[in-house]
């Protein structure tokens, strides 16, 4: 499974990608997580099973929904709380039940 | 019987007694003669010819003076009658001829005065009590009945009955045998003493303790405080040669002698005069300075009066000597009903002042009854002058149809009056039964001459000259309301600060000064200040207005002045020198004296005696103006500078597109290199600039206070008040009040303390009981994480209190809310126990609850993350930057919303600290500044705080991303 982490510079959500992982590892879960920057984003959407968004760009969520409905994946935004909290594990719940 | 000389076709009359020759033509018979009714027949012989001026040659000139002395004193010579005694006579004439009550018109018309004489000479005897006075229009006046005639301090009495007590002590003590009682007048300022002693003078006469015409010579002891020499030589006269320049001059014991004289201040009077004064009281004898073997007797009736507590500053001795103590109880003390009829009573002389009606509003009148008023009745009647100069001046520049006063005219300390209401149930209830309160122009019961007389006039001639002075300056609008108004606050705020009293003390100086002397000393002072960029203390310029006279005196005399250590002087105060020459020329000019260069040392010393008398007060509060956009800051500056006439306000504009950092050091560059020890007020225009002052005060190692959202006025009172060497607090305080937006400085600022835990402060004045209540179902209803949590109850005796027990918690604690009756602080969230209580709050609490742990798991997180930042100092001043951000743009920005921006710029300023690039090569948004200034400039402002702390710069890209952030966010507010 692709995760694909989207905020504003990439590096934010550098830490919350390397949590990320480390749950997948703990669940035995094979996935593949990344984060780029919105400007980068649109070279990465094409391989991404979902997007995710940092609430920081929150205002570009609408443009890339759309992008997303175009390409048949489901987009959203992180919930502040784990974002902030840096839940990894949160997130990744998160990522799966929108895959469903 | 009276008779009249008639000059010319316009009547102009000499008034004759009958049998006495008249003083113009000097021949008994002739003249017009006037009835019982006082209508006049014609005897008329005597017209224009054989006039005394003519028969004794009498050149033009001093035939005008001649002709100015009969104004007041109708007949000269021997038989001298002065108007108002015709005027009284001609009142107890008719009253014979059962002709009672007639109006000064009737009276001007049957003696062919002007109306408005006889009404001053009127009202004048109705002052000495030998008339009374009817009102309605037009008023009336008879002879007072009786030997009980009222006199004004009779009327006092009767007007404010809380002071029936002090005027009846100060009766007896006037009427006391053989020669009356020496007074002390104890009372705080503004509770009229001057006016009381002024009435005992009034009441002295009228019993015929001492005849018409007796002295009431004043003098007010604070006035020399400096030169006891000066004080006592005033008081008692010098002696020729008692040191030296000293000549011969009588003292005001002298000049009293046979009436009144009232000592003002006299706490400020040093022992050797109080010890002189004693001797006096005790055996009528006095001695000029310098004297010794003379003693000099004279008949005075002395009265004293004080603001301080007699007990602890007059010496005992000569306390003991003043048996008569009389207390005028201070405005808070005295009814409503008294403070009412003051009201009543300050409005009407305005009014009649002003020849205009003005209307009052009932809620005005109001305000005036209840407001605080600390300098008691004299702030009183000040205040009253103030609105109606203002009220006036919006009449005359045209924004106003009539003069009226609305509630919303008045200062904002009157107005508060209204708030206060509550406090007094008496007056919330006191019964103003009218919706406006008319004072009429020709007022009833007001104390005033009608007509210009010289005083009155200058409030509002000032006013209207200043108008048209403007006007002709091309000054319109706005800027001219606000210079007016500026003028007028002026104007008062000097009579507040108790500097009326110098305008007796000019009077006095123009008594030993002639006045070509004191103009050329104002030029000169004028002049001095202007180059010196300070003002000169009153008293440089009444000593030298003294010495320059004494100088003329002596170079005339053809006496030598020589200064003997002209050099040193010209080496210690360089730039006083300079200035001293000008002024030697100005004086050469004006004099055609020529003076010796020494002279110019001697004018040294007088402009250097500020500096070094009061070294200490020198430091003040320095006043920097910040604004945005060209010049604002420096026009704001000038106004304030060019007002106060001296160069006390720094400006630094802040052009649009300018980097703060570069403002911030262009404000520091300003306070240095010494900056003030007293500390820096900070004015700016939006909140943004606000964090400056954290930066400066670190910086500079001087308190810093900053005033946001200021305008002209606030700078204004800043300066005043800096110049007056308030200090910086103070200021700050009194500004802040005034200034309508005013935000508080970022939270972070106090919290530089590590706070690694969460608080929720409950708090109760009734007593912990309630607090530990509150704190159990705090517990119960909320999940917090007890790791994180700590919910606090404390108690507190007063709100005082409740601070400093909230600042020790906030050392150790994050204080996300506090449960109370009251507001505590405003800057943290605040909940009423009943929306707790209800649990109506619970989940208001939560959300905040929520974001708080959010930011605090973020920190741990980013603990072992981040490189270069701690994150728990870190995020609190991000998160107040952000949220300060929010403020300038009135966004209601929710916690949650920022969580995600305050992780990206933890780990952006990360990188910065550890010299990444961070842009990239993304310059597609750079656009952004352009397409939304406010925007912009608030977003840049608004980080300048973290980008000073951290020492970094948050390149164009980033600052993009947050002004994009922002911008969806006021798209969300706007929908």
């Amino acid at each position: 499974m692709n995760i694909l982490l989207i905020c504003a510079a990439g590096m934010s959500t550098s830490l919350l990608v390397t949590k990320m992982q480390e749950a997948a590892k703990e669940r035995g879960m094979e996935a593949t997580i990344w984060a780029v920057s919105a400007d980068e984003a649109k070279d990465h959407l094409d391989r991404a099973d979902v997007v995710l968004i940092g609430p920081q760009i929150r205002y570009k969520f609408a443009a890339f929904k759309k992008e997303g409905e175009a390409r048949g994946i489901p987009v959203d935004v992180i919930n502040p709380a784990d974002y902030g909290r840096v839940n990894g594990a949160g997130v990744l719940d998160f990522a799966l039940r929108l895959k469903k | 019987m009276f008779r009249r000389h008639v000059v010319g076709k316009k009547a102009e009359f000499f008034w004759l007694r009958e049998g006495q020759p008249c003083s113009r033509c000097f021949r008994t018979d002739g003249h017009d003669t006037a009835d019982k009714g006082g209508r006049f027949s014609t005897g008329g012989a005597v017209s224009g010819q054989g006039r005394a001026a003519d028969r004794f040659n009498v050149s033009a000139g001093s035939r005008q003076e001649f002709a100015g002395a009969v104004a007041n004193v109708l007949i000269k010579g021997g038989a001298a009658v002065k108007r108002v005694d015709l005027v009284y006579e001609t009142l107890q004439e008719w009253e014979r001829n059962g002709k009672r009550w007639v109006s000064a018109e009737e009276l001007a018309l049957a003696l062919g005065f002007d109306r408005a004489n006889v009404s001053r000479d009127l009202n004048r005897l109705w002052r000495e009590g030998k008339v009374q006075k009817q009102t309605g229009r037009p008023v009336r006046f008879a002879l007072a009945r009786g030997p009980k005639a009222m006199t004004r301090l009779d009327r006092l009495a009767k007007q404010q009955p809380s002071l029936t007590a002090a005027v009846e002590q100060g009766k007896a003590a006037v009427l006391y045998p053989p020669k009356g009682l020496p007074m002390l007048i104890v009372g705080e300022t503004g509770t009229g003493k001057s006016m009381f002693a002024e009435l005992l003078h009034e009441f002295a006469v009228a019993a015929g303790r001492f005849p018409p015409g007796a002295p009431f010579v004043t003098f007010n002891c604070a006035d020399y405080t400096n030169t006891p020499q000066l004080l006592l030589g005033q008081l008692f006269g010098i002696r020729k040669g008692a040191y030296t320049g000293a000549y011969e001059q009588k003292g005001l014991i002298e000049k009293a002698d046979g009436g009144i004289l009232f000592l003002d201040e006299v706490h400020r009077l040093p022992a050797e005069g109080q010890e002189m004064l004693f001797t006096f009281i005790d055996r009528g004898i006095y001695r000029r300075l310098g004297e010794t073997d003379v003693e000099r007797t004279a008949n005075v009736l002395l009265i004293c009066a004080t603001t301080e507590d007699p007990e602890s500053n007059l010496l005992k001795t000569f306390r003991r000597r003043i048996p008569m103590h009389i207390l005028l109880p201070p405005l808070e003390k005295r009814t409503l009903d008294e403070r009412f009829r003051l009201v009543m009573q300050f409005f009407q002389e305005e009014a009649v002042r002003l020849g205009k009606e003005i209307d009052v509003s009932a809620n005005a009148m109001r305000a005036f009854l209840v407001y605080p008023c600390p300098n008691n009745v004299g702030q009183l009647k000040a205040d009253v002058q103030l609105v109606c100069a203002k009220a006036y001046a919006d009449y005359v520049t045209g924004k106003k149809q009539a003069v009226r006063i609305h509630r919303a005219d008045l200062p904002f300390q009157v107005q508060s009056g209204l708030l206060l209401e509550k406090k007094h149930p008496q007056a919330a209830s006191y019964s103003l039964p009218r919706r406006w309160y008319a004072f009429p122009p020709h007022g009833g019961e007001a104390d005033v001459e009608s007509g210009p007389a010289a005083e009155s006039e200058s409030v509002y001639g000032a006013i209207e000259r200043k108008y048209g002075e403007l006007k002709e300056r091309g000054i319109v609008g706005d800027e001219l309301d606000l210079l007016l108004e500026m003028d007028i606050k002026h104007y008062f705020s000097q009579y507040m600060k108790g500097v009326d009293r110098r305008i007796r003390d000019r009077r006095d100086l123009e008594k030993m000064v002639a006045p070509d002397v004191l103009e050329l000393t104002e030029a000169m002072v004028v002049y001095a200040e202007k180059k010196l960029g300070r003002r000169l203390a009153e008293k440089v310029m009444y000593a030298l207005a003294m010495h320059i006279q004494t100088a003329i005196n002596r170079l005339r005399a053809g006496t030598i002045v020589s200064h003997p250590k002209l050099n040193e002087v010209r080496a210690a105060y360089k730039q006083e020198f300079a200035v001293a020459l000008d002024c030697l020329q100005l004086m050469e000019e004006r004099t055609h004296i020529d003076f010796p260069i020494d002279e110019a040392g001697f004018l040294t010393m007088f402009f250097a005696f500020h500096e070094e008398q009061a070294e200490e007060r020198e430091e003040r509060v320095a006043i920097v103006v910040v604004m945005h956009g060209n010049g604002v800051a420096s026009a704001m500056a000038d106004v304030v500078n060019q007002l106060l006439a001296a160069a006390c306000v720094h400006a630094v504009d802040m052009p649009l597109d300018a980097d703060p950092k570069r403002i911030y050091e262009q404000v520091k560059a300003v306070l240095q290199p010494v900056p003030s020890k007293k500390g820096v007020l900070l004015l700016v225009d939006m909140g943004s600039l606000v964090s400056f002052s954290n930066f400066l005060e670190k910086e500079l190692a001087v308190p810093v206070r900053v005033i946001s959202a200021a305008s002209t006025p606030h700078v204004l009172e800043a300066a005043r008040k800096a110049m007056l060497g308030y200090a910086l607090q103070e200021i700050y305080e009194e500004v802040k009040a005034a200034a309508p937006f005013y935000i508080r400085g970022p939270l972070w600022e106090e919290e530089a303390a590590e706070q690694d835990m969460l608080a929720i402060v409950t708090a109760c004045f009734t007593g912990k009981g309630s607090a530990l209540a509150l704190k159990h179902i705090l517990e119960t209803y909320l999940p917090l994480d007890e790791r994180m949590w700590r919910i606090i109850p404390i108690q507190m005796a007063d709100a005082e209190e409740a601070r400093q027990t909230l600042s020790n918690v906030a050392k150790h604690f994050r204080i996300v809310c506090i449960v109370s009756h009251l507001c505590l602080d405003e800057r943290i969230p605040h909940f009423s126990l009943e929306d707790v209580l209800s649990l109506r709050a619970m989940k208001e609490i939560q959300a905040l609850a929520d974001v708080e742990e959010i930011h605090m798991h973020m920190a741990r997180e980013l603990t072992g993350h981040l490189r270069h930042l701690a994150p728990a100092r870190a995020i609190p001043a991000i998160r107040a930057a952000l949220a300060a951000i929010g403020r300038e743009l009135g966004l209601e920005a929710d916690g949650r919303d920022l969580v995600g921006l305050v992780f990206h710029l933890c780990c952006l300023l990360d990188r910065l600290l550890s010299g990444e690039r961070t842009g990239g090569d993304r310059r597609a948004s750079k656009a952004c500044g352009h397409e939304d200034g406010a925007l912009y400039r608030a977003v840049k402002e608004g980080l300048f705080p973290l980008e000073q702390q951290y020492g970094v710069c948050i390149d164009e890209d980033e600052l993009c991303h947050i002004v994009h952030f922002f911008r969806s966010l006021q798209g969300k507010r706007d929908g």
